[in-house]
Order: C-alpha cells, then structure tokens, then sequence
C-alpha cells in the first residue's frame, strides 16, 4: 500500500513535469522567419540577395569598410588628415596598424573582414540561385556571371592592397576546413583573371534602365584591365620586394621583373576602349577634339565626375542615401546639415601638396608660394585661382569664391556656406580649399554615385603602360585624350622619364579624390613618398581676416594667406602594402605582410 | 493560476471564520528565566513540547504558561541558548540558559529545509536579520556585504534608490555568463531576470535570517541556476503566543563619503598658464598664447575681486564710496567654486519606521509587518523654482506571514507581502531612468568640462548661465575668447537644475501559499508540501522638465556695485506622463514534494523528493514590442536530497538536481547536477576526551556539479541559420541624379545557429573544518574552496576571417573554462568579564579566479592574451617615471599612439618586448581587477547592562579601480577643471630636480586620451584596498519602568547608528574623490560617479 503510494506520487510528479513543459519551457513562435530556402525560392528573394551582394561587394576603399571614418584622400597626401577620432587622423599620425583603430580589424585602408564576407555573400548567390523557381535558366547564368564578376572586384581590391591573399572558392561549412593559407601574388592574379574571363563570357553589354548599375563586360574588361595594370607597376614587377618576407616573397612580388606585364596591360585596355567606343561609353568631350583643347571642359568634367549614369562611367557605387551614409564625407555644402554630422568633413581640406598637380588653365605651371615666404595678400591668392584649370575650379570651392559647379546656389556660395572654410592662427584641417567634387550641378542632392571605373583611366593606363614600354607616340595620344578634353594643350614631351611624370600627373588631377592615388603613388614607387606624397610635412594656407568680420568666408574678409606645415604624416615602406589584422595572424594561417 | 489563487483566499476565509479555539486550562506554571549571570532573558520562548502552546518571557525573564496537562514536558528555548527540557511540574523560578558559543542558532536554513546545525555537511553561512537592521542602508545586498563569509560586493553608484550593491558569492566564475547569486526569498526563486528586484525592496526588518550556500552540496538542488551560489531568505513568522507588538523608527542623515575636489580659480590660472607655456617651450606652439591669465587676471583671482584696485581708481565716473565698496565687492567674473562640492555637498535625509505584530495560538500564528523607508538626496541645488532634482527614495513595504493549522496533519502557510517604491531622480533627457551613465554625465560632465569660474552658479537668488556681455570687454573679461571655452553656457549647476527629473512608481506583490500535509498516519516522519506563488511588478514612469528662469548678468555701467540680471523668460513645463520607460513582468512558481524525516535510533535520515517549475514573463507591452518577441523564461526540473547521520558522528549526504529551461533545443534542456558531501564530528565519537578546551571539532567535504543556465547572451542561440529580409539594398537604374534610382532591398544571411548550445557546468569542491575551543567561546571555521567552471560560453576567435560569416554571426560554444579557488575563515570569540559581555569576530574571505581557455587566438605575446589572468584584468602600459632630462625624452621608444609627441615631465613608458616602439604588444596586465580578491572583516560588540555596542569593520585587497581619461585630463576643450591632487602632485623642472615625489605629470594644455600621458596605464590605476568601519551601532535598553508598563510598553531602546563612517588605507583614491568600494565596469569606465555615501542615524525600538 505504501509503496504503491510512493510510487504513484513519484509517477504523479514525472508525468505532472513532462506534461507542464510546453507551459514552462516555451518556443517562441517562428512562423515566418526567413531561411536560405524561402529566399531563394523565387525571384523577388533572389534579387534581393543579389543587392545585398552588390552593396557589400562595391563599397571597398569607401568610408565603413576601407576606413572607418574619412576618405582615402585623408591619407594619399589630397586631403588634410580630418579629425582626431577618424582612421585618416590616426593613420597619418602612426601609419597603418595590424591592430584595430577607428572601428575596423586593423587600422588601415580596407575591411579585410569585409572582403571575405562579400565573397560568401556572392557565393551564397551563385550556389543557391539554381533554387530559384520563377527564373529562366539564361538568368540564373547572368546572375552566376555577375557573382563571379564582383568576385573579381574584390580579389582585385585586395591584390592592390595586399598582394597575395587566400583563394576561398565556394562559401564554407563550418565543418570545412577553414584554414585557407594566403597564396602568391602569381596565384591571386591569375584568380582575378580567371574570374574575369568566366564574367566576360556570360554578362550582357547592356541592361535595361532599371536595372543599370549591373556588371556588364565593359566593367568586368575594366576590371582585368586595372588588376594587369597593378601587376605591371614596379611594386610588383619586380625580383625584390620593397621589404623581405624570406621565403614568402612572392606574396608580395612577382619575383622578376618583366616588361611584357606592361603589353599584357596594354591588350586589356584596349580591350575596355574598343568594348566601350561599341556599346556608347566614351570619354565626354563636346567641345574639343583630337589635339585640341575642350572648350566645355568644366561642364564636360563635371558631368563625368558627378552625373549619375553617365556615358563616361562604366561602373558606380550606386547607394543613393544621403543620412548618415557615405556622402557625408563628400558631400560638404550646407545641405548637409541632416543629423549635424557635416562636422566629420570640416577638417578634410586639400593640402597645398596637391595643389601644384593643377595646371593654370593655358597649360603651364602656377607658382604659389612656399613655407619661407611671407603672407602675400588675398588679392593674389583670388587672381591665382581664377588662372586654374576647369577641374581645379570643379574640384574645389576656395576661400572668397564661390563654388563654381553649383553657380548661383546661395548653399554652394561662400557667403550661404555657414561654417569656417580658412585655417587661422595656424590650426589644421581647413586646407587651401574644400572638395565640391562629385556634386556639378548637384543642388540639394545629398547622395552621389562614386564612380568605380571612369573611362578617363583607360586612357591614362594605356598613356601609362605605352611609355614604359617605348611607344612614346601611342602614349601621348593616350594621355592627350585626358589632357586635352580638360580644356588643355596638348603635351608633346617625348622623353620617357619626364613623360611618366607627366602621365602620373594627370592622374593625379584628373582623379583626385577618386581612391586611386593613395595606391597608385605606392604602386609606382615614387621617391618622394615619405616626403611630401604620402609621408613627410603636410602643408596648408593659413589666413588672415578683417578683424570682427562677420563671415571669414568672403573674399572682402580676407587679407592675407601663407602657406604653412601643418603636420607631419607618418610614412614607413611597411605601408606599401595594408597589414591583416593581428587577429587574424594569431590564429597562425596567414602570413603576416613585412614590417608589421 | 488565478483561478488557483481564488481558491486559496476562499478556503483561508472560511478556515479563520470558522476556527474556534478552546483549551483545556490544566495549569499554570510561572518563573524567570535568566542567563549564566543571573539576568533575566526577555523573548525566550516557553513551549509544550509536541504542541504549539507557548509564550515568551518579558523584559525581565518572566513568564506564565497555561499548560494542558501538569506532566507535559516544557521546552525551553533561545536563540545562541542551549534548549531546555523540564516537567510541568518542576519549579522555573530562577532557570538559568546556557549560551552556546559561536554558534548562532542550532538550526541553519538550506535549500528547502532546515537542517540541523551540526549535521550540515555543505558550506553554508548565516545572517541574522538582527544584524541587517543595524546596518542602516536601503538594500539588503548592501547589508550583506561585511556580514556574511564568501559575499563580496561592490556598489556603482551613491544615489537613492539605485545604491545597491552587486553581491557575488566566492567572486566570479565566469566571463561570459551571468554572476549573479540566485536568490530564494522564503522557498520561492527568484526570476534570473530580476536576481535582486525583490530583495533590494525588502524590509530588513521583515527578515529572519539569510543563509548564503556556497558548495555544490548545498547548491546542487538548484542544478542549472545554482553555479554561482545562492541566497536563501527566511522572513520572520508568528510564534504561539500573546501578540508582541514591535516598532521602530530611525532617522538620520546621508552625506557624501568623499568630494574631487577642484583647484581654486588662482591655482587654476597658475597651471594652466604653465601648460600653455610647455606647449610654446616644448613644441614652438603659440596657438593657446591669447588664452594666457595676465598677472592683473591672477591678482583678481587671488583676491576675489573683478577689478583691481588701480583699474577702480581709474573709475573716475564713480563717487569715492562707489569705489571703495567695489574695491570691497566680491567678484562676480573671476569667482572660484568648488564645483563638485557646489554639486553634491547637501545632507540627504533618511528616516526608517516599522510596525511590526507576530504572535498566534496554537493553531494560528502571524506575523504582520507594515514599514516605510524613505532616503533623499545630497545634491544641493535641488529646489530652484519647482525643478526638483531631488534623488529621492521612498519605499513602503507589507508583509503577512500566516501558519494555519486547519486540521490534524495540515498546514496552510501563507505569505502576502507588498513593496511599493518610488524613485525619483534628475536627468530624465537620458536613455531612460536606468542609464545612470547616461543620467550622470547629464548632470555631471560640466564638473569636468568647466571650470572654477566658468558659473557663478546661483546669484541673489538667479540661475546664471552666462554673462551679458561680448567676449574679452569688461562685461565678460573670461568669456571665450580667453578662456578657450568652447561649451557655450553649459555649467554643472544649470545643467543640474534644468536637466529635469523623472519619478518611477513601482510596485511588486508577491503571494505564496505553502500547504503542508503530515503523513506520520502512512509513515512517520513523512510529509508532503505543495507551493504556489504568483509575483507581480509594475513599473510606471513619469518625467517632468521645468522651464527655469535663466539669467545672463553683468555689472551694471553707472555702478559696477550693483548686477544687472536679463532674462529670466519661462516657458511652459513639460510634463511626460509616458516616458516610454514603464515595465511589467510577473512569475509564478510551484513546487511539490515530499519529505522524509526519521531518526531510528541512532540513525538519523532524511530523505526530499520535490517538483518545481518556475515562469517569468513579460506581457505584451504596447510601448515596447521589441520585449513581445521573447516567450516567457521558464525552468524547471526535480530535486532529491539523502541524509544520513549516525549519532551525530558521521554525516553522509547526497543530492541531486534535475532540471532544464527553455534557453536551449528541446531534447537538450535538461540536465543532472550531483553533489556528495560527507562530515565526520569528531568530537562526538566516544572516544573523544571530554574537556574545557577543545569542545567541538567536525570536518566536511563535498564535491559536486551544479550548472548556470544565465549566459548572458541573446536567447535561442540553439534555432537554425536564418536569413534576414528587408535588409540594406542597392540602387540599381539609370537615372541622371534628379531623382533617386529604383532602390531593390536586400536579404542578408543572419545567425548561424547551434543546437549544442548548454549550459555553464561548475565542478565544485569544498573541504570545511569547524572547530570550538574553551567552552565554545572561541570558535574557528575554514572553508577551502576549488571550482572549476566549464562549457562557458564563448565566441571562437580562432575562426578565421575567410569563413566570411561575421563574427558577431558566427555561433557561440560552451567551450570556456575557468578556475576559482580560495578560502574562507571565521573566527571567534565571546565571553563576558564580570557584567560586561563581548564578542570578537573576524573573517577573511579570499577567491582568485583564471581564464584558462577562452578560445582565444594566441597574441604575439603571452600577456596580450585574457587567457591565464583573471576575469576583469586590467591591461595597460607600465610607467616608468617621468622624462626628467632631455637625454631622456631624446632617446625614447617611438610612441605609435600619440604620434611619439611627448615633453618633459611626460610619462615614461616601459617598451616590455624591446622593439623599440610603445605600442599594444606593451599593454601588460597591471594590478587586478576591479572585485577584489579579499575580503575581510572584524565585528566587536559588546554590552553591560542596558548598553550594547556593535561595530562592524571591512575591508578589501587586491582590487584595482582605473581612473579614466575624463577624470584625470586637465583643461579638456582648453577650459575643462582641474584637480587639487593633480596641481600638488604635478611635474615640475624644480620638483623633478630636487628628487620631490610627483604623482602626476607635467601640466597638459586640452589634453586627449590619445595625448602621453593619458593613454591607459598602470600610472591611473589606484588599488582600491580600503578598512572601512563600516558600522557602529551604540544602543541602550531602558530599564524596566513601571510607568511604561502601563501605557502598555514592555520594553524601549534606542539607538544611534552610522554606516561607511571612515574609510582607511587608501589615501590616494581618497584624496582624487573616489570612494575605493565604487564598482567600474573594466569596458566602460565612467568618469561620473555618483558619490557613496555615508549615513548617521538615531533610532528606537519599542515593544508592546
């Protein structure tokens, strides 16, 4: 009896527990959730994963995934250094980091986390994009060519940045083996190209409005083209690497120096120009031709840079968001007040470093005054400016003038812009100017579409590779294209040395705060890296003003400028190329870049 | 469940109408019972054995009992007294009880029982409520903390109604998981979301004892919620007996412990003179040279004065006696506050009452208790039209405690108590009324980013925030242009008053009702019991934002001796009577089980078989859908418990915990949790001497598991892979820029999943030795303690990048492991010499833990790792003096965080790994972490006659508390305050040469963290070792007065008490204004402290 009480006490219990779960241990209600399958199910879902792909693909080197805060100009010597919390400010003062600074995996250029996540996420496309139900077999292929393209993107940003890097080609399991060493610089070339080819092969030369922005062949070609280029400068293409890594050397070059990298280079571009003069892209030049100096340069340059869709780009950044996105740090007029964070550009002004790269707007040198000279007056500084170049003028609003590429805009004049635009009493950040760039007759238009590839490059790489390998002639037609269609003469020098001056020049004033020179000046190996490019002193123009002026931004309250140094940017070989993070060294898989 | 409540309430309605209540009148003893000097014992309890009939002594040690039958047995009891059993026919004139030594009650609570002292073979540690209500504080976990061995805590902030301590048991085991104690209020969980909810809101007076498990023996029934100890409190319950009515009232006053104390405007001036001028000497910078004081600005700083004497002379438009009083007038421009003084030097009110009635019949008992609490604030400016920044705290609290007898073999338990709290407190723009970062920065910062002189706060009855006049001209001579300020006219006091404040009403009623059934009729000594509760909180928040009058002033023109104020325009107040911050949650539990205890002979055992189930959950709340996404938390599981003593020699014990919750996959939820422990009481062997001096000697062991279920990370970590819709997308389309292209969304793949995810698995062990020597007066307790927590949960750093999930994606494992082991020891003494009784105790608690793994990737250097130092270590740089000669800066490690610009008197860093550069792979552990390691104590009391004197005395060491950049930054944004300890301590050429000490660098014209000297390092670490005598309580009984029995009073004392009254032994946290028991947390380290405070309190108690 007793036990038998016992016992169904004891059964009491268990079954009052098992039966009392789904009240205690409760499962919240799933229904709904989203899972790869449901994704991938139909078309909307698969599109939807597509732009989630492009978005992260195409934003490297962008601010929130190449630095944390500030723009690459921040630290290519374009622009001063910013504020003291942005990645360019602490880069500049200590040089790039395995370690994190300002947000990212390492205090450098780019997201390495970044870059294997967006890998995943287009193989996540192209694995599963068979799935899809409603879609036709040729747009699956599309699709698979356009994940494969971005692909190439990405490894083609690393390769720049960091040589050779690992090759992950599919998206992991957890129970793979994760542990992918980094390759050669060989193998991660060949990976771009081979990418590219397989793009080449199943993307259309055109898509429908709505979905323009999509990869094409024209900017897959670019691609290629940009990566052969890269493997053709002397960072690269060489027998010894700017610092030793012993046995793992050819990560970080090829190993021998070889000049026919250049003719490799040279097939690409063509291939981009000659794919780009057949499906409607070119150069815009509406008031000039061969040899002759545009007239509408401004507009023509202005359209380029800034125009979203236009004939000259092949491929942009397209996140039209103003808010708290990238062109906050573009974007400097005062309709950039939303959410008061038109503070993270105020200390990004062009420094005078960049400034003699401009040519007057006949051709030759303008002569500004150096460090030792004393203040001249305001006066001349104006008379100098209006010698400039138009894409001097595009660029850049300068103190007293209003913006030339939004004429007649109260919000782009000196007088509506509504903050300091001048260094006084020495201080840092204002510069000689402040960027318009990327905003011709943009308006009240927040966002912009930074462009990824410009047709102007094409002519400037072939320009670049023709010369070193002898064609002086192919090489000034090359550069004339640019040159001239900027509303200057022709150059006609013929040496190859003061060519390549001239080429790399151009470069740097026609794509200034386009996140080319940061690489390209390391890439060529320019002597004065540390001294003036990249590193060394760091000069702007300081100001004098009319006492009690109420706006120092007009021209009646200016008196005098001088050129000063305003900081010293840190620069050491190590930086030629970015670090991995330290975290990622530790776990003892990737070999670590020399130097860090 | 409610349905179930309902019942309840109808049965015990008609149970108390019905009951009548006839004894039987046999007899009537009377006597005294006194103690071993013959003084009478008032509250000893006289009971008839086997039935509830009894009564208590009065003040005197007197008594008279009715007793049923004249041969029934009479037992006779006092707690720290040795039981008494006599015949009802003896004689009780002159009894006299034997004290037992350090051994407060021969009875312990543990975990769904009561257990007898000396066959306990867990570690276990008691309190008694007597001791928490002389600790005159607002929470109970600030009472336990000194109290109670292998409690440590630390308290975050001084403000009413959030100055709770978080309270660890053996310190902290785990790096990712939760930390807190689980804590039981009278056998009923309390919800992991709410660990101290409730027991902060008790009534100190409410408690009987608390019982802090610390073992796996002691813990292992609570299985998945026990690893990090638990805390069991018992609330007082009616014995059989005439009503006793008891209240008590205390007030007193709080008072900041400590104030950081700024320089005077003069010394202000004086320093940052020199550091603008470091910065020309040192680095050719002349940007900060406008900001220069003049000597005319030091001479009106050093004198109080706006003008100087030669300035007023040249005043030629004023009369003779207009200049003479303005050479006499104190200056308006160039005053000098004592900001944080100015802030938080007020004297905060405190009052305590309580009412408080127990008493029953043999088949009823009660004990009810009403008490209200009430704390307010030390800001000083808490009135200034109507903005009420007053911290303040009031608490009412209710407690009914019911044991009905119904019938034989049944018993009806039933506890109704309610708190109702109401918490107001300044700063309501913050994230809400618990963000006290937040809050805090909102009424502190400007402390920080002014200055001596930036305010002169209130004038002549006006709120100053700015003075009328441009920059630089005689109507604003420091205005911006020469103070370098760059906050506008934010200053502590205006921030303080406009800031707003926002009140919380919160109330919790919690109900159980207990039921108790006998089955001696089925086997003796077996009985079952069933437990239901239902808990409900509510919170309600309003905020009120006063538009202040605020004035700007200058000094008049005709007549600098007068002020003109403008301004002082008000707009309309606003009140929000929804915030936004109001919650509700509610928890019910039940348990059921059965108990089993037999003494056959010499064998004694017991036996527990219990269900329970526990769920606590958040209704839907319309202002707050993100909460609806969570289904409620719920556990439950079985427990069993076998003891086993012979003859009180050896002791055997096992337990098992079964239980689950719903944190992870079905069919991996639940989970055993084993514990053994064994003792033996050597001293009760026969063979053992009887003698005087060594009276008791018993050792314990146990080794057990027990789990912790709280991983403090998000919940359902075990669900599938996901992906997210309506994420970030891409504009694709050709459109030129006059509108935005066609934007598609995006689909981004989200938490991979991990169905293995489980619980925390602590592996405990604990050896104990009791020990009583001389009679029992001298006792000593050592416990030695080894756990060893597994299955932490932890994030895989070893993962590589080229997975491509994100980290914060990529799931979690139970893979961390962690050490903790340490000590804890009790001794003590009590004895009398002559009338004059005394007690001496002191013990040392002492637990160190260790990560040893953490699935870290390992760092180019040892020391960079967490792995292999303890939970919370600080890292930072080492310093090495200063840079005292040029020779020294010249040859320095290139400094990759400050760009390597440094000056003379600038901190010197160690470079640890030699490569020639200050950098992260210098970063070393340095001192400890912020919960110190040890924690000591040492209560004396003593008493003679009426008088008794009780003082508690704690303190901590190895603990470390860092003092962040905010705090130790002089002239932040050009204008920020300075630190009386930084210009005394500060580097100078002279002081550096004359080999001074120096304890803090050279003056640092808007300083950063990134600048030399405050990057982190061991340089801003203070210890935060400290002796505190953390409470004296001095009392005296009032001799018996016939008066006062008859208005009824059987006894009165009163008291005067003080809690945190002087603070030793760290005379450098002191001196910077830090209280060294402040809580940091290591990754966001407040510069806003609400200061600790300390309480001096007079009180009475009265019985009736």
């Amino acid at each position: 009896m007793k036990k038998l009480l016992y016992l169904l006490i004891g059964v009491g219990l268990v079954t009052g527990i098992y039966s009392c779960q789904k009240t205690f241990l409760q499962k919240p209600n799933t229904t709904g959730s989203s899972t790869i399958a449901t994704v991938f199910s139909n078309t909307t879902g698969a599109l939807s994963a597509l732009s989630a792909a492009y978005r992260l693909a195409l934003i490297q080197g962008l601010p929130y995934s190449g630095l944390g805060h500030g723009t690459l100009s921040g630290i290519s010597g374009e622009m001063s250094k910013g504020y003291s919390w942005h990645a360019t400010f602490l880069i500049a003062g200590n040089g790039m980091s395995p370690n994190p600074g300002d947000g990212n995996d390492a205090l450098a250029d780019d997201k390495f986390s970044d870059d294997y996540a967006s890998i995943r996420k287009n193989y996540l496309v192209l694995e599963n994009i068979d799935q899809v139900a409603d879609m036709d077999a040729a747009t699956k292929a599309t699709i698979k060519a356009e994940m494969t393209g971005l692909n190439a993107y990405r490894y083609m940003g690393m390769f720049i940045r960091y040589g050779g890097v690992p090759i992950v080609t599919k998206s992991f399991d957890a129970s793979d083996n994760l542990a992918v060493p980094r390759g050669t610089l060989q193998q991660t070339l060949d990976q771009i190209t081979t990418l590219c080819d397989a793009a080449i092969a199943g993307l259309p030369d055109k898509w429908a409005d709505n979905f323009g922005g999509r990869l094409t062949k024209g900017s897959v070609l670019a691609i290629k083209a940009r990566a052969l280029m890269f493997a053709a400068r002397p960072l690269f293409n060489t027998a010894t690497p700017y610092l030793s890594i012993g046995a793992n050397n050819k990560m970080i070059c090829f190993g021998s120096v070889d000049q026919n990298r250049w003719n490799t280079a040279i097939t690409a571009n063509e291939a981009v120009i000659s794919w780009a003069n057949a499906n409607g892209y070119g150069i815009i030049n509406t008031g000039g031709g061969t040899n002759t100096p545009n007239t509408k340069a401004f507009d023509d340059y202005g359209t380029a840079t800034s125009t979203p869709s236009n004939r000259e780009v092949l491929l942009a950044y397209k996140v039209d968001e103003g808010g708290n996105g990238i062109p906050k740090y573009f974007n400097r007029s005062p309709y950039y007040n939303l959410n008061g964070d038109r503070y993270d550009t105020d200390n990004s002004g062009t420094l005078s470093n960049f400034m003699t790269n401009y040519y007057k707007a006949d051709g030759t040198n303008q002569t500004w005054p150096g460090i030792t000279d004393a203040a001249r007056p305001y006066s001349e500084y104006n008379a100098k400016i209006m010698q400039m170049e138009p894409r001097c003028l595009v660029d850049n609003l300068f103190p007293g003038i209003d913006a030339a590429n939004n004429a007649g805009d109260y919000n782009w004049s000196v007088a509506g812009w509504g903050r300091g635009i001048i260094n006084q009493n020495g201080g840092q950040g204002k510069g000689n100017a402040t960027t318009t760039k990327f905003y011709y007759h943009a308006g009240s238009r927040l966002w912009m579409e930074f462009p990824l590839f410009r047709m102007a490059e094409f002519y400037l790489n072939l320009a670049e590779a023709y010369n070193e390998v002898g064609n002086t002639a192919k090489a000034l037609e090359n550069l004339n294209v640019v040159h001239n269609r900027a509303g200057l003469p022709s150059i006609t020098t013929a040496d190859q040395a003061g060519l390549r001056k001239a080429i790399q020049r151009e470069w740097a004033v026609e794509f200034y705060n386009e996140n080319q020179r940061y690489f390209l000046v390391k890439h060529w190996k320019l002597d004065d890296i540390g001294n003036g490019l990249l590193g060394g002193p760091m000069r702007e123009f300081s100001f004098t003003t009319v006492p009690g002026a109420s706006n120092v931004n007009l021209a009646s309250s200016l008196l005098t400028y001088k050129d000063y140094v305003t900081y010293t940017a840190y620069w050491n070989p190590k930086m030629y190329l970015d670090p991995f993070p330290q975290a990622e060294i530790n776990k003892g898989i990737i070999v670590q870049n020399p130097g860090y | 469940m409610e349905k179930l409540l309902r019942t309840f309430t109808v049965c015990l309605c008609f149970v108390l109408a019905n009951m009548s209540i006839v004894l039987a009148q046999q007899k009537t003893i009377k006597g005294t019972v006194n103690d071993e000097k013959g003084i009478g014992l008032p509250g000893v309890t006289i009971r008839v054995k086997g039935t509830t009939i009894g009564t208590q002594t009065d003040l005197n040690g007197k008594f008279s009992l009715t007793v049923p039958r004249s041969d029934a047995t009479i037992v006779i009891s006092f707690i720290g007294y040795a039981n008494m059993e006599m015949s009802a026919s003896s004689s009780f004139q002159n009894l006299v009880m034997k004290q037992q030594a350090g051994q407060l009650s021969d009875v312990v609570v543990v975990a769904f029982a009561k257990q007898k002292a000396v066959t306990v073979t867990g570690a276990v540690s008691t309190v008694a409520g007597k001791e928490l209500v002389s600790t005159s504080v607002a929470n109970v976990t600030s009472m336990l903390v000194g109290n109670s061995p292998g409690i440590s805590g630390l308290q975050a902030s001084g403000e009413p109604g959030r100055n709770g301590a978080n309270i660890y048991v053996r310190g902290v085991s785990t790096f990712t998981g939760g930390t807190n104690p689980l804590v039981v209020i009278d056998g009923i969980e309390q919800p992991a979301e709410q660990p101290f909810t409730q027991l902060n809101a008790m009534d100190a007076n409410e408690i009987e004892n608390v019982s802090v498990l610390k073992d796996a023996a002691s813990t292992a029934v609570f299985g998945i919620r026990g690893a990090n100890g638990v805390i069991i409190v018992s609330t007082k319950r009616g014995r059989a007996g005439k009503p006793v009515l008891s209240f008590s009232t205390n007030f007193g006053f709080t008072k900041a412990t400590n104030y950081l104390d700024n320089v005077n405007s003069y010394d202000y001036a004086l320093f940052r003179n020199e550091a603008i001028r470091t910065e020309i000497s040192s680095f050719g910078n002349t940007s900060y040279n406008n900001y220069l004081f003049t000597p005319d600005d030091l001479w009106k700083f050093q004198n109080n004065r706006d003008y100087t004497p030669a300035q007023v002379a040249a005043m030629t438009n004023l009369s003779a006696a207009q200049r003479a009083s303005l050479n006499n007038s104190p200056a308006l421009y160039y005053t000098s506050h004592n900001l944080y003084k100015d802030q938080f030097g007020g004297t905060g009110p405190q009052q305590q009452y309580n009412l408080n009635i127990s008493g029953g019949t043999q088949k009823v008992k009660y004990f009810t208790s009403v008490g209200y609490f009430n704390q307010g604030s030390i800001l000083t400016n808490t009135n200034y039209y109507g903005s009420n920044t007053q911290s303040n705290f009031n608490r009412y609290n209710f407690r009914s405690n019911f044991d009905i007898d119904v019938v034989k073999n049944f018993q009806i338990s039933v506890n109704l108590a309610g708190q109702f709290g109401t918490t107001t407190g300044p700063g309501s723009n913050a994230a809400g009324p618990n963000d006290l970062n937040g809050r805090y920065k909102a009424i502190m910062q400007y402390i920080f980013d002014g200055n001596p002189f930036i305010s002169p706060g209130i004038v002549n009855g006006h709120l100053v925030n700015a003075f009328a006049g441009v920059d630089g001209t005689a109507d604003n001579p420091l205005g911006p242009l020469k103070s370098g300020s760059s906050i506008g006219n934010q200053n502590a006091v205006y921030n303080l008053l406009t800031s707003g404040h926002e009140t919380l009403y919160n109330t919790l009623l919690s109900n159980s009702v207990k039921l108790t059934h006998t089955m001696n009729y089925l086997t003796k000594g077996l009985t079952a019991t069933g437990t239901a509760s239902y808990d409900d909180y509510y919170v309600k928040s309003v905020s009120y934002n006063p538009s202040l009058p605020v004035y700007s002033v200058r000094r008049d023109h005709a007549d600098p001796n007068l002020l003109d104020f403008y301004g002082g325009a008000v707009a309309n107040n606003s009140f929000n009577n929804n915030p936004g911050h109001n919650s509700t949650w509610h928890k019910t539990y039940f348990d059921a089980g059965l108990n089993y205890n037999r003494a056959f002979g010499p064998h004694t055992i017991t036996a527990l078989l219990l269900g329970k189930a526990s769920l606590y959950s958040i209704p839907y709340d319309a202002n707050n859908p993100a909460n609806n996404a969570n289904t409620p938390s719920g556990i439950m599981g079985l427990l069993s418990r076998v003891t086993y003593n012979y003859k009180e020699r050896y002791l055997i014990e096992a337990d098992l915990g079964y239980n689950g919750t719903e944190q992870f996959a079905p069919g991996k939820r639940f989970g055993y949790f084993p514990a053994y422990s064994a003792g033996w009481v050597a001293s009760n062997e026969s063979f053992f001497p009887q003698n005087k001096i060594v009276t008791f000697v018993k050792f314990r062991g146990s080794y057990g598991e027990v789990g912790n279920d709280q991983l403090n990370q998000r919940r359902y970590l075990y669900f599938p892979n996901t992906f997210n819709i309506n994420q970030s997308g891409y504009y694709f389309g050709n459109t030129n820029g006059s509108a935005v292209n066609p934007y598609y969304a995006g689909s981004n793949e989200g938490t991979i999943g991990n169905p293995n995810v489980t619980w925390e698995r602590a592996k405990k062990l604990d050896f104990g030795l009791e020990l009583r020597f001389l009679s029992d007066k001298l006792s000593f307790t050592a416990d030695y303690f080894n756990d060893k927590r597994n299955n932490i949960l932890t994030s895989l750093g070893t993962i590589p990048t080229t997975y491509g999930v994100p980290s914060a994606s990529v799931p979690p494992v139970n893979v961390g492991v962690t050490t903790n082991h340490g000590y804890e020891i009790v001794l003590g003494w009590t004895d009398k010499i002559g009338q004059v009784g005394y007690n001496i105790t002191g013990n040392v608690n002492y637990a160190r833990n260790k990560i040893v793994y953490k699935a870290e990737a390992p760092n180019p250097y040892p020391w960079m790792n967490q792995t292999g130092y303890a939970i919370g270590q600080y890292k930072g740089l080492v310093s090495d003096g200063f840079f005292n000669t040029p020779e020294q800066l010249a040859n320095r490690p290139y400094n990759t965080y400050t760009s390597n610009v440094a000056a003379l008197g600038d901190i010197r860093y160690k470079d640890i790994n030699g490569d020639g550069k200050i950098d992260n792979k210098d970063m070393v552990p340095i001192g400890y972490s912020n919960l110190p390691q040890y924690n000591y104590s040492l209560k004396i009391g003593f008493n003679y006659k009426g008088f008794d004197v009780s003082s508690l005395f704690y303190g901590t060491a190895k603990g470390s508390f860092y003092m962040p950049p905010g705090m130790v930054i002089p002239f932040f944004k050009n204008a920020g305050n300075a630190f009386q300890w930084e210009y005394d301590g500060r580097w100078t050429p002279e002081k550096a040469a004359s080999g001074a000490t120096i304890t803090y660098p050279r003056a640092v014209m808007n300083g950063t963290g990134s600048s030399n000297d405050f990057l982190t390092s061991d340089f801003w670490l203070l210890s935060n070792n400290f002796i505190k005598l953390k409470n004296v309580e001095v009392g005296y009984t009032i001799p018996r007065v016939d008066f006062l029995r008859r208005v009824g009073i059987s006894s009165i004392r009163v008291y005067a008490n003080g809690n945190n009254l002087f603070t030793w032994g760290n005379k450098k946290a002191l001196e910077r204004g830090i209280d060294p028991e402040t809580s940091q947390d290591i990754n966001n380290q407040s510069t806003y402290l609400y200061p600790i405070t300390r309480v001096v309190n007079f009180g009475a108690n009265v019985r009736f």
